[in-house]
């Protein structure tokens, strides 16, 4: 295989206070093959961007880029060609594309976005106007947009984000690059989503020749995706190799201890993931000796001495660590030993909570006079029971009510209709002075851990404020008391009282959250997405810690996410929403073994297992198109209009769940009989 | 026990002590922050030393500003007037010395009360909701629609001139900004995680407006102020200027200016030494405003 591009001892750095600089990217070395796929991964600031951005050129001054880039074709170092040479813009975006996150800023609002790709065709295939228009629409029809003739005349608000990625991806492809980086370009989707793009990556690779790059954070996707995987940590490449090859022997301790911080969705049910310690490192504070050091449990004295050196451990497979794989695969029962038992589980029989029928509906206001036009509904007859001591996991893609119904079980929002049975008390339509004694007992966990904490509180206050307001301690010495044990309960230095929250990290910040959600004692929390601000690491540390304080104090969780992997793994029993309405609902290891709707069919196979070979063996089912808006909800099922299976029927008539045996609920005509 | 005791004790008092160290540590962040660059210096000197004249007027003025000098009419900058004289032969340089106080003086205090009125109501109007925050909102608009110097005139007709009645018009004047702007920014932050984390555990929506909203609203309108004294002494010698503010003799820079235009081609001096100020005060303060708005911002100090 020929080298398309090669980066030899690349190192970008930034000025920091002072006459320092940071190193964003510490002699990084790395080659792209032709019609090759390779995977870019790390956490946040692991520099995989930087690289890559480094790679292209587009590092502005005062950022520096050294080092060696070797494009072929190309004669020299294209770093002496300087950034804005003919030399390096004729890379940028002609031999070289990127897909960038944000499909809703990465495209002009204000021109069509025919135009857009019609430029892109102009400025770097030299075409005319006729002909590039011609070129812009075979490419859109390339990347799977449905009447491309029409739909070239529309601005990017008519296309859903999903959509706008192809179009992004089209805009890239139709300047013939040889190499298209994707950074991050599909995790502000839904998963479904995420899945078609990236099949359709996959699919222009194989046809096109084209060598693709994907830059993420996401285990699965690069196992699923990936032939080549440099795996990033600090500023270096700590592991290298083939995808089978790294899935199989992986040898790094930071890629040893990432592939046991993630749940997956084969996971045994007594798993209990495995945390890397502390947090992902700040670039501007990384030591001279091996970045890894302070996170490693295989670390040793010596480590200390300088940087590791890149070693190859066999053909094709290299690791940068102090310690040679013998060292690191004796040290490993000793490690794997100390991984801790997973917390005992106490479920009672008893009912916690009780949802009948509830209907969440907000009115819907057009024109001059804002008349009453109709309703979003959000939450449609949802009904569901949990248990005291157990968790209910909540997954859908955005837009299916998942968040609306934790608002409604809050009683931040008044359901229009149905039932909320709270320890046998229909709570839905209390009013507020009625609610004061039931606030206290249902709590909690917000998602983004930046906007959920008061950022002029201390620390200390945010968590003691429940205590003060339900009136829980009698006076200061308890309330300090009470705090600080909520701080430890956490895992939280109660010396950091006085902190405010934007001295904390992510993860900690999380803590704050949960502390808070702690402090009035809950008999239920419900968890709103509370990991998927976090890094990978951290996650699992967070994911632990919920499972520990359930198993400590017996509280029942609604765990609401759209990680399919996570919910599964803390779940006990899993309820799957579309659309406003639950489609299927099962113990969380049926689930998985056993799903009866279609949706969760797709949903399951659109989440990539990280080992290659086990998900290489899984059965996949391509969904039709996007999750429609709540707006206009397809008549009968709502998930009619991507089902496969989907008869008049279904298109006529609302499924209701029906009872499959072993506590399996699913809501299809294919199982009338 | 007792060491128990003891030791909590400690603790809290350490940690009294650790959040005094926190609040100060904060403080010379943003100070660091504010005079990390030295066009905002400039600023607060400029603003520094006006504010030092108005103190000190009566030691810095060379004349009593309302004793006329036959001689000293319409003269050049000489030795005795370093700025020369005005129409009736008054010292100018002392007029304008005088007449600093009385620019920032109505600046200052007509800012600072519709800074407080504004918020109180913005904030009012978003606890609320409802028919008042239409009733309030309605009113801005009324209000904006009209020409604010054509309400001024109005006011200022009907009630008078003087220093205090013209801080009370111009601090009218400057309400619906600050109204719509903490209304604005209160709606924000009432929408926020936070405060519906508050709200679920039960804390009342008073107390949530003053513990949570209140702090997270203050420093834009910390910023929209400073901005803010800079166009109310514009709009203080703008009225004076036609006649209408501030009433003769008290010397402001505004009548001075007024007083100043028929002689703008004989005496090109009395015209540009008011307007010369007038413009020094309003570039410091325009820098210093910048400045607090950057030091304010926790997304331009890179964290």
């Amino acid at each position: 295989m020929d080298k398309l591009v090669e980066a030899k001892n690349l190192v970008t750095t930034f000025p920091y206070y002072g006459k320092r600089r940071l190193t964003a990217v510490d002699n990084v070395s790395l080659e792209l093959r032709r019609g090759e796929i390779v995977g870019l991964v790390g956490e946040s600031g692991s520099g995989k961007s930087v690289t890559s951005m480094s790679i292209l050129q587009l590092i502005l001054p005062p950022g520096r880029v050294e080092g060696e880039v070797h494009v072929e074709g190309m004669k020299g170092n294209m770093l002496d060609y300087g950034m804005n040479s003919k030399e390096a813009r004729s890379v940028r975006g002609g031999k070289i594309g990127m897909i960038f996150q944000e499909p809703m800023t990465s495209l002009n609002p204000i021109l069509t976005v025919g135009e857009q790709i019609q430029e892109n065709v102009i400025t770097h295939l030299g075409l005319g106007k006729e002909e590039a228009k011609a070129r812009a629409i075979e490419m859109m029809k390339a990347v799977g947009i449905a009447n491309p003739e029409t739909r070239y005349n529309e601005y990017p608000m008519q296309f859903s984000g999903g959509m706008r990625q192809r179009i992004m991806i089209a805009m890239v492809l139709a300047a013939e690059p040889e190499v298209l980086i994707a950074d991050e370009a599909t995790t502000a989707l839904d998963v479904t989503t995420q899945a078609q793009i990236l099949e359709l990556i996959k699919d222009l690779a194989v046809t096109r020749n084209l060598t693709v790059v994907i830059v993420t954070h996401n285990l699965g996707l690069i196992a699923r995706y990936a032939d080549r995987i440099y795996v990033m940590y600090g500023g270096h490449i700590v592991e290298a190799a083939e995808k089978y090859e790294l899935f199989e022997n992986p040898s790094h301790p930071y890629t040893r201890g990432l592939l046991t911080a993630v749940p997956r969705l084969n996971d045994r049910k007594d798993r209990r993931l495995i945390p890397i310690a502390g947090m992902p490192p700040n670039p501007a504070e990384l030591p001279p000796y091996c970045k890894f050091y302070d996170r490693c449990v295989y670390r040793e004295e010596g480590c200390k001495k300088g940087k590791a050196p890149m070693v190859e451990i066999r053909p094709g497979h290299f690791v940068r660590c102090c310690l040679s794989v013998e060292e690191l695969d004796a040290k490993r029962a000793e490690v794997e030993a100390q991984a801790e038992a997973v917390p005992e589980k106490h479920i009672s029989n008893e009912v916690e909570i009780e949802v009948k029928n509830l209907k969440m509906y907000f009115p819907l206001y057009r024109g001059l006079l804002k008349r009453r036009v109709g309703d979003v509904r959000a939450v449609e007859d949802v009904s569901f029971t949990v248990r005291k001591g157990e968790t209910l996991g909540i997954v859908g893609e955005s837009g299916c009510g998942k968040s609306t119904l934790a608002r409604c079980l809050m009683r931040a929002l008044e359901p229009q209709g149905g039932e909320i049975l709270f320890q046998g008390k229909d709570i839905a339509h209390l009013k507020e002075r009625e609610l004061a004694p039931i606030r206290p007992k249902i709590t909690m966990i917000f998602q983004d851990p930046f906007s959920s904490l008061n950022p002029r509180q201390t620390a200390g206050s945010i968590v003691g404020e429940p205590l003060k307001i339900n009136k829980l301690v009698k006076n200061r010495d308890e309330y300090d008391a009470r705090v600080n044990e909520l701080f430890r309960l956490v895992g939280l230095d109660p010396d950091y009282r006085s902190r405010v929250p934007r001295e904390f990290s992510g993860g900690q910040r999380q803590r704050i959250g949960i502390a808070r959600a702690l402090a009035s004692e809950p008999e239920i929390i419900i968890c709103d997405e509370p990991v998927s601000a976090l890094d990978v690491s951290i996650q699992a540390q967070i994911i632990n810690l919920l499972e520990d304080l359930q198993s400590q104090l017996g509280i029942t969780y609604l765990f609401i996410a759209h990680d399919l992997s996570v919910v599964k793994h803390i779940s006990d029993r899993i309820v799957v929403m579309y659309l406003g309405r639950v489609v299927e609902s099962s113990p969380a290891e049926r689930l998985y073994e056993n799903p009866l709707h279609p949706y969760t069919k797709a949903l399951l196979s659109a989440v990539p297992i990280s080992d290659p070979k086990v998900d290489a063996g899984r059965e996949r089912i391509k969904l039709l198109g996007e999750v429609p808006s709540v707006l206009d909800r397809p008549h009968g099922c709502a998930f009619s209009s991507r089902c496969q299976y989907a008869t008049d029927h279904c298109r006529s008539e609302v499924p209701q769940l029906r009872d499959m045996g072993d506590g399996q609920k699913v809501a299809c005509f294919l199982y009338n009989n | 026990m007792a060491s128990i005791t003891t030791g909590k004790i400690n603790s809290i008092a350490a940690d009294k002590k650790a959040a005094t160290a926190r609040r100060s540590r904060s403080f010379r962040q943003f100070l660091h922050g504010l005079f990390g660059r030295r066009i905002v210096i400039l600023g607060a000197v400029g603003v520094a030393f006006f504010i030092l004249v108005a103190i000190f007027a009566p030691f810095i003025a060379t004349h009593d500003p309302s004793s006329m000098e036959a001689a000293a009419k319409l003269a050049g900058p000489s030795a005795s007037h370093i700025m020369g004289g005005d129409f009736y032969g008054r010292d100018l340089f002392s007029r304008l010395v005088y007449g600093t106080r009385v620019s920032l003086i109505v600046g200052v205090l007509a800012t600072l009360t519709s800074a407080a009125i504004g918020t109180f109501l913005g904030m009012l109007a978003a606890y609320t909701g409802g028919v008042v925050d239409r009733i309030l909102m309605r009113a801005c608009e009324a209000f904006n629609a009209i020409p604010q110097i054509a309400v001024s005139m109005t006011l200022i007709t009907i009630f008078g001139g003087g220093m205090l009645n013209m801080a009370l018009i111009l601090c009218i004047g400057g309400i619906p900004a600050f109204l719509r702007m903490s209304r604005a920014q209160a709606l924000t932050i009432m929408n926020s995680d936070y405060v519906l984390a508050a709200k679920l555990s039960g804390q009342k929506k008073l107390i949530i407006m003053w513990k949570h909203v209140f702090p997270n609203i203050v420093s834009p309108i910390i910023v929209m102020a400073t901005q803010s004294v800079g166009m109310t002494i514009m709009m203080e010698s703008g009225l004076s200027f036609l006649g209408v503010g501030i009433k003769v003799p008290t010397p402001s820079w505004g009548s001075i200016i007024n007083e100043a235009r028929p002689y703008l081609m004989t005496s090109p001096h009395y015209v540009l030494f008011p307007c010369a100020c007038l413009a020094l005060l309003m570039i410091s303060l325009n820098l210093l405003g910048d400045g607090i708005r950057d030091a304010l911002d926790p997304s331009l100090r890179g964290e």
